[in-house]
């Protein structure tokens, strides 16, 4: 993956490290979007997005040289942007939620099966989407969201989210049966 | 035997955003020729994904956050620039007063932040300390006081960060000579455990 082509991956950041603005405009309009959506997906503010977006874009203009290129540019931006909405987390108090918090999925032999059929035709209409993904908890979301927006893989996830990949399995595992089990009941319904 | 060492469900997810190296996807495309249930598995999940696009996508920075970023990296060159040219002998004066005032300015409100019972233990990114520098990962469960609980309990003040890894750079009241103390600091930091996940020199 690091060795992978991103346009306005790092030779962009080595401009940026020289001190070129032009380069960090480019950086900026390449980025903010996919920085901006994660801190949201995860605070849930567009006011406390938009400033770990800032403080996470000024990071990059003042660090651009320390990037050593062992991974992809999005997976270095996201560990940063993570660790900025945990700071944000805990100047507005709100506890991060343990792994331990979750419950056991006791409806999960009834997810892996049930009726498919709903839970893809409702998966088919974004609005529905949009309201399992608003039901999840925290933890769940977020590796929804790594893995169908932002695109990463299992081991991508783990190094922006500081766990280990069996950790992102089991997340990832919860998260796909909570969304199933939310689906099926929007599909059996239309 | 349970449905993870039957099907490769754990997978799916990653076969469907084209994450899965070689090795990984080809058996798991070889269960899906002869597997319905993971068939319609992988129907869920890629119409799951194009839903969760779809939403996400929607979250749009806004064209202010760029000109508010533009004026903080104008600001940071400037600061610069300044430094650098009152660096030089035979600066003019005005720049030097003009410093000096800065310098009180700076020095006061740090007067204020140190009084304030709850002052934050931040400290501007940029500052150069004289005294020893280490670096610090807290656990991603360790609230706001803990943490300043903690720093005021070992002379601590977050000087930088958090960086990609969740590192902080923290400036001890120390002398950066005395390595025993600093070794100190740095054991007594790394025994709280429910707090620190890491601890070293910088």
């Amino acid at each position: 993956m690091a060795q992978e082509h991103e346009p306005h991956g790092r030779a962009c950041l080595e401009a940026i490290a020289r001190g070129d603005q032009a380069a960090m405009q480019r950086f900026y309009e390449a980025h903010a979007q996919i920085v901006y959506a994660f801190a949201l997906r995860r605070l849930d503010d567009p006011a406390d997005a938009a400033d770990v977006l800032h403080e996470v874009m000024l990071e990059v203009w003042r660090k651009a040289g320390r990037f050593e290129g062992r991974s992809r540019v999005r997976t270095w931006l996201l560990g940063i942007a993570h660790h900025k909405v945990l700071d944000r987390l805990r100047a507005l108090g709100r506890a991060r939620e343990r792994e331990s918090d979750v419950d056991p999925d006791t409806h999960a032999d009834a997810a892996e099966g049930g009726d498919m059929l709903a839970a893809i035709r409702a998966a088919g209409e974004a609005r529905h989407v949009r309201y399992c993904l608003q039901r999840l908890r925290d933890i769940h979301r977020q590796v929804m969201h790594l893995a169908f927006f932002q695109e990463l893989s299992c081991a991508e996830m783990a190094q922006v989210l500081g766990c280990p990949t069996g950790t992102v399995k089991t997340r990832m595992m919860h998260a796909r049966r909570a969304m199933k089990r939310c689906l099926q009941a929007l599909g059996a319904d239309t | 035997m349970n449905d993870k060492q039957t099907h490769p469900l754990e997978q799916l997810p990653f076969l469907v955003n084209g994450t899965l190296a070689p090795d990984e996807r080809e058996p798991v495309e070889a269960h899906l020729e002869q597997c319905a249930s993971c068939r319609a598995e992988l129907e869920f999940l890629r119409a799951l994904q194009n839903g969760v696009r779809e939403t996400e996508a929607l979250a749009q920075p806004g064209e202010l956050a760029w000109q508010r970023l533009r004026r903080a990296l104008e600001q940071e060159s400037t600061d610069k620039d300044v430094a650098a040219t009152v660096g030089v002998a035979g600066a003019p004066a005005w720049m030097k007063y003009a410093l000096a005032a800065s310098l009180v300015l700076v020095l006061a409100q740090g007067l204020v932040l140190w009084r304030h019972g709850d002052a934050p233990v931040y400290r501007p990114a940029g500052m150069q300390y004289q005294g020893a520098v280490i670096q610090l990962r807290f656990c991603d469960q360790a609230t706001e006081a803990q943490i300043r609980a903690l720093l005021r309990s070992v002379g601590g003040r977050i000087i930088d960060g958090p960086g990609a890894m969740g590192i902080y750079r923290v400036a001890l009241d120390l002398d950066a000579t005395d390595a025993a103390a600093l070794r100190a600091r740095i054991e007594q930091l790394r025994a709280r455990t429910d707090l620190v996940e890491y601890a070293g020199t910088d």
